[in-house]
């Protein structure tokens, strides 16, 4: 397989990801809460490789989050694919070059993923997510996903280095420039 | 043309994962073996990189949980000091009503709670999603565990078992908000039902009677009425507020879990696969009973545990 191709590139940079999400993620916590970076990684990847291909890397990571979770499988996987898909539409009618649009639509769409994510489990039938504690929820994972979109980003200009022409929407000379 | 067959293309991928996203949740939720089987595979081969992983960054870990927790590792430490006091006098006490539980239970024939069998466990994670109140304990279904099998730490109750891999299981803190247990009260024959409420926040009790009076500091422990996943007689906390309602009679009852559930290090999994084993404890446990187990077998573990920090 070319090294150079975006899907190996990308595997690479989920499995990292994921690995670090897991392995030392899981007991650094801020107010009780766990960051969530990979929400982070699929609306970063719609961001820099267009709505796509953040919609397969956000289904990908979120789903084998969902392997470590006894939330119903498959939840986080629809929610991050849709807020990828949705954040990575938004970059594409701003444009390339708006160097906020990365930070500010990563913040909105972790912020959007949270609630919609406590929306579909109380619709499916888990207990307690709506309360004002999902409030806390949002802000950590929405700033802490903020912080990490500068290096998610490199990440992401990595994985769609030789993919950029074919992109849909890259902010190819974006936040990170 | 192919403006608009590059813009449907995204769509249909979108709608794609859609729709394998709906039919994994579908799957899912009508159960069946093959997604929790594929999960415990899943965590048994992902374990031992959580471990190295953790043991090599735990102290990077430790730093930042130590600096995004310290005003309340001071209101900790200066709690504990306080109860640790209060405890050294009550211990002289429990020691001698334990031993006339004991006896009493004796004289009729009726299992103690701390006569189950239990299973040792070193927690190795708290919650995984930040929706649910779980921890992950590192002992499974090698060691004899059961989905529904209650956990208790030294001195009372923590949830119980919702799903067992090999070496892994997680438990459903008592404090998440879909947990539920039946209570009854030290020293009364009021029995009710007691919901989680989240992290940090009391049990919010349901009474069986709502216009029955429950005074503040009141032990409760688990009720063990037909039905109910639990063992009668294990401790689960005692009243923090007794509120009674205006213009009706009856009290809004919470009460505090007698287990710190946000620092756990190792907690006991009662290896009972009925809760009727585990019936008939004696209902003579006082506010702060010691009625956890205590006796049982214990099993040496080789995992090393970490006081994981637990949003409960």
């Amino acid at each position: 397989m070319n090294p150079e191709s975006p899907w190996l590139r990308g595997a690479v940079v989920v499995a990292v990801i994921f690995l670090l999400h897991e392995a030392v993620l899981r007991s650094l916590r801020i107010d009780g809460i766990r960051p969530d970076l990979l929400l982070g990684l699929g609306i970063v990847a719609a961001l820099v490789g267009g709505p796509e291909a953040g919609a397969v890397v956000a289904f990908v990571a979120c789903l084998l989050g969902d392997l470590f979770v006894n939330t119903p499988f498959g939840l986080s996987a629809l929610v991050g694919c849709t807020v990828a898909y949705v954040a990575g539409s938004v970059q594409a009618a701003l444009g390339p070059n708006q160097r906020w649009s990365i930070p500010v639509l990563v913040g909105l769409g972790s912020a959007a993923g949270e609630a919609m994510w406590a929306s579909l489990g109380t619709v499916l039938g888990l207990q307690g997510l709506l309360r004002p504690h999902l409030l806390v929820i949002v802000v950590v994972v929405s700033s802490v996903n903020v912080v990490a979109a500068l290096p998610l980003t490199v990440l992401a200009r990595w994985v769609f280095a030789g993919d950029a022409d074919q992109a849909t929407g890259p902010a190819t000379r974006g936040f990170a420039s | 043309m192919a403006v608009s067959r590059r813009s449907a293309r995204p769509r249909f991928t979108l709608v794609v994962l859609i729709v394998a996203s709906l039919t994994l949740i579908t799957l899912d939720i009508r159960g069946g073996g093959t997604i929790p089987s594929v999960r415990g595979r899943a965590r048994d081969v992902f374990a031992p990189v959580q471990s190295a992983a953790s043991s090599a960054t735990h102290p990077v870990t430790d730093f930042f949980n130590g600096v995004f927790q310290y005003q309340s590792l001071k209101a900790d430490n200066a709690r504990l000091r306080a109860q640790i006091a209060q405890l050294e006098a009550q211990q002289i006490q429990d020691q001698y009503l334990e031993q006339t539980n004991k006896d009493l239970n004796d004289l009729l024939k009726l299992p103690f709670v701390g006569d189950i069998p239990f299973v040792a466990a070193p927690v190795i994670a708290g919650p995984e999603s930040n929706f649910q109140l779980t921890i992950v304990i590192g002992r499974g279904s090698s060691s004899g565990i059961l989905t529904g099998m209650t956990v208790v730490a030294g001195s009372g109750l923590v949830g119980r078992v919702i799903e067992v891999s090999d070496n892994q299981s997680t438990v459903l803190l008592l404090t998440d908000a879909s947990s539920s247990v039946g209570i009854q009260f030290a020293g009364a024959q009021v029995v009710g039902v007691a919901t989680g409420q989240g992290a940090g926040h009391p049990l919010a009790v349901t009474l069986a009677e709502p216009n029955a009076t429950v005074p503040v500091g009141t032990g409760a422990v688990t009720s063990g009425l037909e039905g109910s996943p639990y063992p009668r007689g294990i401790p689960v906390g005692t009243v923090s507020s007794s509120i009674a309602q205006v213009g009706v009679q009856a009290h809004v009852v919470s009460i505090s879990p007698i287990v710190d559930l946000g620092r756990l290090s190792y907690v006991d999994v009662l290896v009972s696969t009925s809760q009727t084993e585990g019936n008939g404890a004696g209902g003579a446990v006082s506010s702060g009973g010691v009625a956890g187990p205590g006796a049982g077998e214990a099993t040496t573990t080789t995992s090393v545990p970490t006081t994981t920090t637990v949003p409960g």
